[in-house]
């Protein structure tokens, strides 16, 4: 686990993110419960979590195919959440989520984004503005080549700040 | 105005995505309708009196009395373009 460590990015108003480089899965629900434990054992979400986001995902699914990069939300019921923030994983080998919106369509992920929501209208923002990021080549050039978790999350923060930033609309 | 309305599971972070840029795609061309999010187990409350019903979910065997359209791509941007004629096709809009 020496190469999967993870780093807790500067406070941005009360957000965490952690990020975990080349991290590796052998399949959805492993990544899901190894994400859960790690924000469980921070004290970022209840036990339940871990139940919650598995059903969560194979109930309404967020794998989610842009052009440059293909990626996943997992996040599940702001109950289950203690702190807001988000754990941000460049996966080493893909890993298969299912489609957003399909009933078993595979979606072959490489980032994986779980979302820790409760119920703020910034982290809304945070999600459209990560939904933009995903859409830009930049970003995503700087994220495949982030050599470091600290990379990927100057990487993120402008984003984060963005919504942190107090926009409105 | 006519209502148009997403849902996913909990109605607070991606219909609330989908929605924000579909009312900001309708404000633009000023069309008078306005996306509502919700969360999918408030349907029941919305199906009867909504233009249109934007979907982030699968499974859900309901039957809708008005057209149902895909949200995905008001979330990637891929196919957008396409998605939000298809909706205005659906609004009786050109």
């Amino acid at each position: 686990m020496a190469d999967q460590g993870q780093v807790l990015a500067p406070e941005a108003s009360g957000y965490e993110i952690l990020a975990l480089l080349d991290y590796e899965a052998e399949n959805k629900e492993d990544l899901l419960t190894s994400l859960s434990r790690l924000v469980i054992e921070r004290g970022m979400a209840k036990e339940s979590f871990e139940q919650a986001i598995l059903q969560r995902e194979s109930e309404y699914p967020t794998g989610l195919p842009f052009e440059h990069i293909s990626i996943a939300i997992p996040h599940t019921y702001p109950e289950h959440v203690l702190r807001p923030g988000m754990v941000a994983v460049r996966l080493k080998k893909p890993v298969t989520f299912t489609l957003m919106a399909s009933e078993d369509t595979p979606v072959e992920v490489r980032y994986v984004f779980m979302l820790l929501i409760n119920n703020s209208e910034k982290q809304l923002f945070m999600l459209q503005s990560l939904m933009e990021m995903c859409q830009l080549d930049d970003p995503i050039k700087a994220l495949d080549s982030a050599q470091s978790q600290e990379d990927i999350i100057s990487v993120l923060m402008p984003y984060i700040n963005k919504l942190t930033g107090g926009e409105t609309k | 105005m006519k209502k148009i309305v997403c849902a996913c599971a909990a109605g607070a972070a991606t219909s609330a995505t989908v929605a924000t840029k579909v009312n900001k795609m309708l404000a633009d061309r000023g069309i008078d309708a306005k996306c509502i999010h919700i969360p999918s187990y408030d349907i029941q409350y919305h199906v009867n009196n909504c233009a249109v019903f934007i979907s982030l979910f699968p499974g859900d065997k309901r039957k809708f009395p008005c057209p149902v359209i895909n949200g995905l791509p008001f979330v990637t941007g891929v196919g957008m373009d396409a998605a939000f004629q298809q909706l205005l096709t659906a609004l009786g809009e050109k």
